[in-house]
């Protein structure tokens, strides 16, 4: 640890415990959201997501494949994540570690559980032929919280995405059938009060995050506990109600998508 | 008493804490299971299974990993007693002094580097001595060849290149016993 | 598929539990010899054994954090533990298993008291059957107090599941599989007490009063599936007395 960020380490600290956080937002406030959508065109659909100074880039392709045997009637998600070592300064090459694979896994069950896709109309040939999504997160610049800009931008990508039919030479392109709308919440818990979206500056004083993914109902589709720490039941429900409410808002922002 | 990790057993203002047990907000609790001890007020948690933890008096295994002009340096690798590893790397100090009852002129004639040598601690800064009987070297190999030196009298002699060498020698030197 | 399946009938669960009903749990402590800390641990169908190393010298050395311990836990499912063979090694799930649950001990262990080691932890699935990383968390657990790991108190861990509308304790791979929502949970005990979270996760779909219900009824399984996990401990010692 070098005396810099420790010497910055007791601002960030300071401040949150005066109530203020350094980039002078509302502990339940979230950064500026940006989502620019097709922006790669060999894609089948694709989004670029800032949240802040955050930036990561979603690009969805999909194949013709054999459906899982125990679901012969439905098309399948596969979601990956990459973080390249273009995105931060402790990200390094080589196979996904466990945090890309976490950050993967829990987009993927926001869209899996909240049903966003219609899999049962990615169905050729029932236990044949289905369509596979293949759902690629590539972050570009991680200043905090890539989970939540990477589920923005999954989702985004997926609004965006048209199942290319006819380059497969089954029947006519058409739009991917997307009917929720998940959105993941990241909260960072310290000394007892919830900063909803931490960036790089906060997440280097705590190391204690909530991941609460709900649905167009307010239904909870995912969760996630991340990093060592002992949360209090009473804490929990304060999270969960912060999540769905910051959900909603980002939620209106996905309908313009 | 028997306890288990996370049993309350009193508060800060009646006991000292040691082993197995931790204080929080002014409550103690026990860290490990197993007996509860109270002994002028410092109060701990006895297991089957004990942690080793190296302090003065111990008896302890370890390795010359480098020798200068009046001192060496051990690399501690077990407790007399315990089947357990140790928690880290510990590096103790025998000083020329504390190596024989008899003066030493030379370092190498007490020790060398690479010996395998059984020590007492004699203090918690980790200072070694072999002065007694069953302490000192217990295995070495020749400087010459690398043979295996065995007892022969009150040197030890290569089995291979016929080499003596003296030592300060465990009398327990060659039966691999500590 | 799973619209054919009742997993709810008369009341009553597909193996015939109470919807509030853990399965058969059989915990015992110190069964390996080489470990320094042991736990073999089956619930229902689930056969989990765990072992725990250190502490100890951190290898790779390089590793060693200067001020605590570091912990690392080992979920690995035998390629005979499941219907289908499992290809040997980490998976993306096992990897994130292990994630979850070294966080979920590490909060609890004392890791300050032992800078430059490691504490390793290892657990094998040698048969699964629905809430196995909460079984593994259980295990090894037990196997930290067996091998006389400082801990502030214990882990223990049991999943809920949303199944037929209901909220059921500690399904079977039925219920998970064709359930509306799982939810693990691990929790931090002290003196008998809950106290706080250690691990959570959730997929599924459930209301937040759902939710609610549903950490209401893990805490209720979590505290029979403690006195068990004290138990197995406090064998050895009265074992010991005996003799």
């Amino acid at each position: 640890m070098n005396i810099i960020t420790d010497v910055r380490k007791d601002y960030i600290l300071s401040k949150i415990r005066d109530g203020e956080r350094v980039d002078g937002r509302a502990f339940d406030e979230f950064r500026k959201i940006e989502i620019e959508t097709g922006v790669i065109e060999k894609a089948e659909g694709s989004a670029l997501v800032k949240l802040g100074n955050t930036q990561v880039i979603v690009g969805v392709k999909m194949q013709v494949g054999e459906p899982f045997p125990d679901s012969p009637d439905k098309g399948i998600i596969i979601t990956n994540a990459e973080l390249v070592p273009l995105a931060s300064p402790i990200f390094e090459p080589g196979p996904p570690d466990e945090n890309s694979i976490e950050l993967a896994r829990v987009v993927d069950r926001g869209i899996r559980e909240s049903e966003a896709i219609d899999l049962s109309k990615l169905c050729i040939e029932e236990g044949k032929k289905v369509w596979i999504i293949f759902i690629d997160i590539h972050a570009l610049d991680d200043d905090g919280n890539l989970l939540d800009a990477s589920a923005i931008a999954a989702i985004s990508a997926l609004l965006n995405t048209r199942v290319p039919a006819e380059r497969f030479g089954v029947g006519e392109d058409f739009p991917l059938p997307v009917r929720n709308l998940p959105v993941a919440v990241t909260s960072m818990i310290i000394e007892d009060k919830i900063l909803v979206d931490p960036s790089k500056d906060e997440k280097s004083v705590s190391n204690s995050f909530i991941t609460i993914t709900t649905d167009v109902d307010d239904n909870i589709v995912s969760i996630q506990k991340s990093g060592s720490y002992l949360l209090k039941e009473e804490k929990f429900y304060e999270v969960l109600d912060i999540s769905i409410e910051k959900a909603r808002e980002i939620r209106e922002l996905l309908k313009e998508v | 008493m028997l306890v288990f990790p996370g049993d309350f057993l009193g508060y800060a203002e009646e006991f000292i804490c040691d082993d197995g047990v931790y204080s929080e907000e002014g409550k103690l609790y026990a860290s490990k299971a197993g007996r509860v001890k109270i002994k002028n007020k410092v109060i701990k948690v006895e297991t089957i299974n004990e942690i080793p933890k190296i302090s003065k008096g111990d008896i302890v295994l370890g390795e010359v990993i480098d020798t200068k002009n009046n001192f060496a340096l051990v690399e501690i690798v077990r407790k007399k007693g315990f089947n357990r590893e140790l928690t880290t790397y510990k590096t103790a100090v025998l000083h020329i002094s504390n190596i024989s009852t008899m003066y030493l002129k030379d370092i190498n004639e007490g020790i060398r580097y690479k010996d395998i040598i059984v020590c007492e601690v004699i203090d918690d800064d980790l200072k070694l001595s072999t002065k007694k009987d069953e302490l000192g070297v217990i295995k070495a190999k020749c400087g010459i060849c690398g043979g295996e030196l065995l007892l022969k009298g009150d040197k030890l002699r290569c089995k291979e290149c016929g080499n003596t060498e003296k030592r300060k020698i465990s009398k327990n030197y060659g039966k691999g016993v500590w | 598929m799973s619209e054919d399946i009742k997993l709810i009938v008369n009341g009553k669960r597909i193996d015939g539990r109470a919807f509030d009903e853990l399965r058969n749990i059989r915990i015992e402590a110190g069964v390996l010899k080489n470990a320094d800390g042991s736990c073999y641990l089956e619930m229902g169908r689930n056969k989990i054994m765990a072992a725990v190393y250190g502490p100890r010298k951190v290898q790779p050395r390089h590793l060693a954090d200067p001020v605590k311990a570091i912990v690392r836990y080992r979920y690995n499912m035998a390629p005979f533990s499941v219907e289908e063979r499992k290809r040997p090694g980490p998976d993306r799930r096992s990897v994130e298993i292990s994630k979850v649950s070294r966080e979920a001990l590490e909060s609890i262990i004392m890791t300050e008291l032992f800078p430059r080691s490691s504490i390793d932890i290892f657990v094998e699935v040698l048969q699964a059957d629905a809430g196995s990383r909460t079984a593994c968390l259980n295990a090894a657990s037990v196997a930290l107090v067996d091998a006389g790991i400082p801990m502030r108190g214990i882990i223990t861990s049991v999943a809920v599941a949303k199944v037929d509308g209901h909220i059921v304790l500690d399904p079977v791979k039925e219920e998970d599989n064709f359930g509306e929502a799982d939810i693990p949970f691990a929790f931090f005990i002290r003196n008998g007490k809950i106290e706080s979270i250690a691990l959570l996760q959730m997929d599924g779909k459930l209301t937040k009063n759902e939710l609610i219900e549903a950490v209401k009824l893990a805490k209720k399984g979590v505290m029979e599936i403690y006195k068990l996990q004290r138990e197995a401990i406090m064998k050895k010692y009265i074992v010991e007395d005996v003799e």
